[in-house]
This record gives structure tokens, C-alpha cells and sequence, in this order.
């Protein structure tokens, strides 16, 4: 499975959140670039508490971010099982308000 | 280069329009009750301030140059700080250059904002565009969410346990008490209250996260000169730093640009941390204190909770922090919380505490710490301030 960044045609890297320029050499050539969206789970925590009325049916949630061997970190639910400081992959689905989010899971 | 020394400086009347939990006036009147109040704390009149530096999240497209007109003013030098919870520190920085260049005389320096049931909801739902892509469709946890991995990171990485954070909250709880501003001072805490509080976003409970509430905090800077000529107590500005998105390649930040420039601050006030007779530091969350307490060099990286197992916090502790009981305590009155390290380091220093003061006091060191757009606070500032009474 593999996953999309936008990424620098120009110095090739990668970042996250998508931006107008490259973060690193200011340019604005800038193109989706896939990625094998592997990683390791820094750290996770569990949401109890919602500011939108969307999420609380769903609660608990865990959240955490995740550090991407291209070097960006990605905050993402996270899949039950899952160790802080284990490998995980990322998987994007959509989320509530029709927003695409990152989801950690295992690597397969 | 060297940074060039405060010298001449002079930081008066510390100002604070008391909290409420919330409030229907407007941020534009809480911002006009910090003006008069702290004109009125100077014994001047609104013709002798020639400079006003704002700091506000709920003025909705108001800045600083619309307030000149709500307020009949005509000054000659302006600054808006949106930077939140470093607001206060890098207000007073700007507004001493202000003086010593001459551009302006006297300057209000005011954080304010009003708060109501909708409107933190509607501050972290178009708070950035990072955090409007990438963290609110996570849980919409707001800034609980973004603190919640670091404390979570904090502890795994550094043996901190929830034990230590709570020494924190208790410790300025304690502090709050005699403090008439503080909304939760008459409410004590104690660590087993502390460890008991329903979870937000664990490893974050209840006592870990301020309350939002109404509220504005003001200073004036002006020449050391004519400071004295008034006859105010004052402080003098030993030194101070700012930095923005330091150490931004660290997947989940353990510290922040105090880290990268307090070698400068020290070197400037020609004192260490152990001269410091109260640290003022923001606290949005304890592990912020935690990680203050180190990046400012009161002990190494990753010791605070060593540090908070063996040293208080209190007032008459061994080392005093956020002795009016900080945010934790008083509530967060938006920007203001950015500014009451400055005021509380004021009040301190000239023997104008509106709770308990360190005895003798003369060297306070104020700290702040905003703006999460993404995944933590970029923003930092610190200043330490000398007690001319």
C-alpha cells in the first residue's frame, strides 16, 4: 500500500502539511509523490473530550503522531493494538465533514 | 552582534481588569478597561500615551489601529502581537525599542479578550490553516489534543509520572490563594483531587487544562527618567530573548527556543537562574512549566520531575513559579495569559502582588509561549525584569 505526499520536484522533499512553496528551497514546483507511508508511532493519547458535536458519539478516540521515514510527521488516528514506538502505516479514509484524515495501522 | 542592553528602560504600573468565566461585553471593552485602568494606576492621562502595543484573539477584524479611534487616540508609534501566549514578553521588548529610539514616549501595552460559551469553539475552529487541515479533523480536541501527545511523549521519554505534573497545579493553586483574581484561587487542590479528575485527553485530566474566561492584563513602558519623575516603582529590563519555530525538525517537541537562546538572557542580565527571585513562566499545561523550567536552565533536560520531587513551587518554596497561581488557577483570559507573566514578574519586583509576595523580591524572570498552528507552540519569549521600588 502506498500513499501520497506533495513533494518539491526541484529538491525532492516532502512535507506535511501540504504548503504553496517548498518549505526547504522556496519554490513552488511542487507535485503529489507517492510514498510507502511507513513510519514509526511517536506517541499516542486518548480524546475524551470534543469541541464538535460530530465527534462525540465516537468517543473515545485515540490520536497520535506518527514520524515518516521521508521525514514528516503526520497526525493520524490511530488503530487499537497498536504500540507507541512501534512501525505503523498510514492509510487515508474519510472522516467526519467529508475531511480525508490519516489513519495508523499496521504494517502489513 | 551583541544584543544591545534595555539600559534606561522602565516597566510600570501592573494592571489587571478582574477575570469572569464569561462575559457579553466585547474584547473592544475589556481592551478599553485595561486602557483607563492602567493610565489611571500611572496618574496620567490618555494625552500622555503615545503608544499602544494589543494582543487579542476575540476582536474579530479589529487590531490595534481601529482601537486608536474607539479611543479618541492619536499615538505615534502602534504594534499588534498576534502571537498569543508570547504576546506579553515580546510587547514590552518592542515597546522598550520603542523608547530608547524615541518613537515613542509612553506606551500601553494591553492583552484582553472576552470569552463566552461559543467562542473557544469558534477560536479553534478557524485558528490556523495547518490545524484547520491536519488537527481538528482529529477528535477536534483542540489545543488538548496537541498537549496531550506531548505531555504523553514527555513522560515516556523522561520518567516524569503524573505525580509531577500535579505538583505543579497543587503547588500554584496554593499560590492562588489571597490572589482575589483568581477565579479558581478560593477553590483548593490537592494531588489526590488532582490525580482523581476525569480525563480530556489522557494522559491530560481536568486540572492539567485552563479555564477559558474574560479578562485583560496591561503595563506601561516608558523612560526609566520619567518613571522616576512620577514617582512609580518600576523594573528595569536585565535582559531579554525571543525566538520562533525552534528545534521545528524534532517530531514532537521536548523543548522550545528558550532552549536555543538563554545563554543570551543570562549573559545580558549578567545573572543566572540562580540569582532569579521568581520565574514567572506560561503554563497552558504543567509539562510546558516542566519544560521551561529546564530550557530556561533551572535544571538539564528531561530533571524537572526529579526537580519538582524535591524543590515547591509555593510562594515561600524553594523556588517559587507562577506565584499568583498562573493560568492554571486564574483562568485563561485569551492574550492576557500571555501577558500575566509580565504583570505577575511586575508586581512581584515592586512590591505590588495582588496575592502573596516573595519576600524582598528584586530579580523576576517572565516566559511566554504561543501560538499551536500545528502540532506546538511556536512562539516563545522570556525577559527578566529588576525591582526599582
Amino acid at each position: 500500500m502506498s500513499i501520497h505526499l506533495q513533494g518539491c520536484t526541484q529538491c525532492g522533499a516532502r512535507q506535511y502539511p501540504p504548503r504553496d512553496l517548498c518549505r526547504v528551497c522556496l519554490t513552488d514546483t511542487l507535485a503529489p509523490m507517492e510514498d510507502a507511508g511507513e513510519g514509526v508511532l511517536i506517541v499516542s493519547a486518548i480524546v475524551h473530550r470534543s469541541l464538535d458535536s460530530a465527534f462525540v458519539g465516537a468517543l473515545p478516540l485515540r490520536i497520535g503522531t506518527v514520524w515518516l521515514d521521508c521525514g514528516v510527521r503526520v497526525t493520524a488516528f490511530v488503530d487499537a493494538g497498536l504500540v507507541d514506538g512501534g512501525r505503523v502505516c498510514l492509510r487515508q479514509e474519510q472522516g467526519v465533514h467529508d475531511a480525508p484524515v490519516w489513519h495508523a495501522g499496521e504494517v502489513i | 552582534m551583541a544584543v544591545r542592553p534595555f539600559d534606561g528602560v522602565a516597566v510600570v504600573a501592573p494592571t489587571t481588569v478582574p477575570y469572569v468565566r464569561h462575559s457579553d461585553k466585547p474584547a473592544h471593552w475589556w481592551v478599553g478597561r485595561a486602557l483607563h485602568d492602567v493610565i489611571a494606576a500611572a496618574g496620567l492621562t490618555k494625552q500622555d500615551i503615545d503608544g499602544l502595543a494589543l494582543s487579542s484573539f476575540t476582536m474579530g477584524p479589529d487590531t490595534t489601529i481601529a482601537m486608536t479611534e474607539h479611543f479618541d487616540m492619536a499615538p505615534r508609534w502602534i504594534e499588534w502581537l498576534p502571537t498569543g501566549g508570547a504576546s506579553g514578553v515580546m510587547a514590552l521588548r518592542r515597546a522598550a525599542r520603542a523608547v530608547q529610539a524615541g518613537d515613542a514616549s509612553i506606551v500601553a501595552c494591553i492583552g484582553a479578550d472576552t470569552a463566552n460559551p461559543e467562542s473557544f469553539a469558534r477560536l479553534v475552529g478557524n485558528f490556523s490553516r495547518f490545524s484547520d487541515l491536519a488537527v481538528r479533523p482529529y477528535g477536534a480536541a483542540g489545543p488538548n489534543g496537541n498537549f496531550a501527545l506531548i505531555t504523553a511523549h514527555y513522560m515516556a521519554r523522561f520518567g516524569a509520572r503524573r505525580e509531577d505534573f500535579g505538583a505543579i497545579a497543587v503547588a500554584q493553586r496554593t499560590n492562588a490563594m489571597g490572589n482575589p483574581n483568581a477565579l479558581l484561587g478560593g477553590k483548593g487542590l490537592s494531588l489526590a483531587q488532582y490525580l482523581a479528575a476525569p480525563p480530556i485527553v489522557e494522559p491530560l485530566h481536568l486540572f492539567d487544562c485552563v479555564m477559558p474566561c474574560a479578562g485583560a492584563e496591561a503595563f506601561l513602558v516608558m523612560s526609566e527618567e520619567r518613571a522616576q519623575t512620577l514617582g512609580l516603582p518600576h523594573a528595569t529590563i536585565r535582559g531579554s530573548i525571543e525566538r520562533h519555530n525552534a528545534y521545528f525538525d524534532e517530531p514532537v517537541a521536548t523543548r522550545a527556543g528558550w532552549a536555543m537562546d538563554r545563554d543570551s538572557l543570562y549573559a545580558q542580565a549578567g545573572a543566572g537562574p540562580e540569582a532569579m527571585d521568581c520565574l514567572q513562566v506560561y503554563d497552558d499545561y504543567p509539562v510546558i512549566v516542566a519544560m521551561q523550567l529546564e530550557d530556561l536552565g533551572f535544571c538539564a533536560k528531561g530533571e524537572a520531575p526529579q526537580l519538582l520531587r524535591q524543590a515547591s513551587l509555593a510562594v515561600d518554596g524553594d523556588l517559587p513559579v507562577n506565584t499568583c497561581g498562573g493560568q492554571l488557577s486564574c483562568g485563561q483570559a485569551g492574550a492576557a495569559g500571555g501577558f500575566l507573566p509580565v504583570v505577575e514578574a511586575l508586581r512581584q519586583v515592586t512590591g505590588q502582588a495582588l496575592g502573596r509576595r516573595v519576600p524582598g523580591a528584586r530579580l523576576a524572570l517572565a516566559s511566554g509561549y504561543g501560538m499551536v498552528t500545528y502540532d506546538r507552540c511556536l512562539a516563545t519569549a522570556a525577559a527578566i525584569l529588576e525591582g526599582r521600588p
